[in-house]
């Protein structure tokens, strides 16, 4: 009984000086504690899916997955586990079932926090959500593109003279690329508004390149030349409900800040 | 922040290139460095001619201005022989809402309107004033030489 105990109470020492070579950045020492952790008790959860968050930072994303399952399979509410699985599975991302494989991940971790409550986490899993969707459908859209462009490899030949083609044509015709009206973006950045502010002048811009461009280039409107004032600038309320709606209606609009993932395509 | 701007404005270009010009990073590995070109306007002695120029993003661009110069020999009051261009947005009139395809558009307004009343090469600006014709006769020479 002593025995055990005294094992149990080591365990806990790795998992700790795991957890301090973690926040020290060393993922590869802490893996190693909680690694040693792991061994002295295998059935404790955390130790897994805290290893398992190493390994996603490292991006060895199949041994997030081995991690964050069996951490799962011991302790079924494990939220952090579900949210480093969808993380993983969503990097990974080589299959549309995967997608969803981390989407289901990421919704059983959302109930989970709003039963316990545990509302920060809650808000992560939205985001992540929103990530995942958007995602699915950069994928989504490669496949439809790939499908058309082998369609047309394959039939172009045979139909190439008959009117049939014209109407191929119409038919399988490029959608164009998804774009931001240029009013919901800043005339700074570029970028889809998160916190549009207004300025005296008339015109919205991004808060904090606003306040970038007051203090590094000059008191004056980027757009008009007018001169104005940062304490003047009002929070926009109307765009920023208006890209709230946008992003609503266009999901790949969440990562229009970044450039779409590259998805690889299984046919 | 500058990187993630120029990405953008290099996704926007292509997507939608201006008439006329053409941008890009010389490298793929530098995006701070870019190649433009800019064919000649119509109705100018640069006409059809194709001017290469150089682009450096500064590290904190947009709140500063965009390098630019010509590397293409071009006869012009505004620009010197180092292809240095005498341009007020490239300059104090600089501003973020500013992109390179708006500095492109600028530049190409300059050839067709020249700003002798600035000048970087003060004898091409006053025969420019002086004699219309034997500067543009000089400034096609130069086109058909250097920008063919």
């Amino acid at each position: 009984m002593s025995n055990k105990s005294s094992r149990s109470k080591k365990d806990i020492e790795y998992k700790e000086k795991g957890n301090v070579y973690f926040s020290h950045k060393d993922y590869k020492k802490a893996i190693e504690s909680y690694t040693k952790a792991i061994k002295i008790n295998p059935k404790e959860s955390i130790y897994f899916s805290n290893r398992a968050r190493c390994h996603y930072i490292l991006e060895n994303y199949r041994k997030v997955l081995a991690d964050s399952s069996k951490a799962i399979d011991l302790n079924s509410s494990n939220i952090k586990a579900y949210i480093v699985h969808a993380q993983a599975q969503a990097k990974l991302s080589q299959t549309l079932n995967e997608l969803f494989t981390s989407l289901n991940y990421c919704k059983s971790a959302s109930l989970l926090a709003k039963k316990t409550g545990q509302f920060t986490i809650l808000d992560q899993c939205k985001e992540l959500k929103h990530k995942i969707k958007a995602i699915l459908y950069a994928k989504q859209h490669e496949i439809r593109e790939q499908t058309i462009y082998e369609l047309e490899k394959y039939y172009t030949p045979l139909i190439r003279r008959s009117q049939i083609f014209e109407k191929f044509k119409k038919f399988v015709k490029h959608q164009p690329y998804q774009q931001i009206s240029e009013g919901l973006t800043c005339p700074i950045s570029l970028l889809l508004f998160k916190d549009p502010i207004t300025t005296t002048s008339g015109f919205s811009y991004e808060k904090e390149e606003l306040y970038l461009h007051l203090t590094k280039v000059g008191g004056f409107d980027p757009m008009t030349r007018e001169p104005i004032e940062y304490k003047h600038a009002i929070k926009n309320h109307v765009l920023t409900a208006a890209v709230k709606y946008f992003k609503s209606q266009n999901p790949w609009a969440y990562i229009a800040d970044e450039p779409l993932p590259s998805v690889e395509i299984n046919l | 922040m500058a990187l993630k701007r120029i990405q953008k404005e290099l996704a926007d270009l292509q997507r939608d290139p201006p008439t006329n010009c053409s941008a890009g990073p010389t490298d793929d590995n530098d995006l701070y460095n870019w190649t433009a070109t800019l064919i000649g306007p119509d109705d100018c002695p640069y006409q059809g001619g194709v001017f290469f120029l150089n682009i450096q993003f500064p590290t904190d661009y947009p709140f500063k201005p965009p390098k630019v110069t010509f590397t293409t020999r071009i006869y012009h009051p505004n620009i010197n022989a180092n292809g240095g261009i005498c341009l007020d947005i490239l300059k104090d009139q600089w501003s973020p809402a500013l992109t390179i395809s708006k500095v492109l558009l600028s530049i190409s307004s300059l050839l067709t309107d020249a700003n002798p009343n600035d000048p970087l090469v003060p004898e091409i600006a006053h025969l420019y004033k002086n004699d219309r014709a034997r500067y543009d006769a000089t400034a096609r020479e130069w086109t058909r030489r250097y920008a063919a």
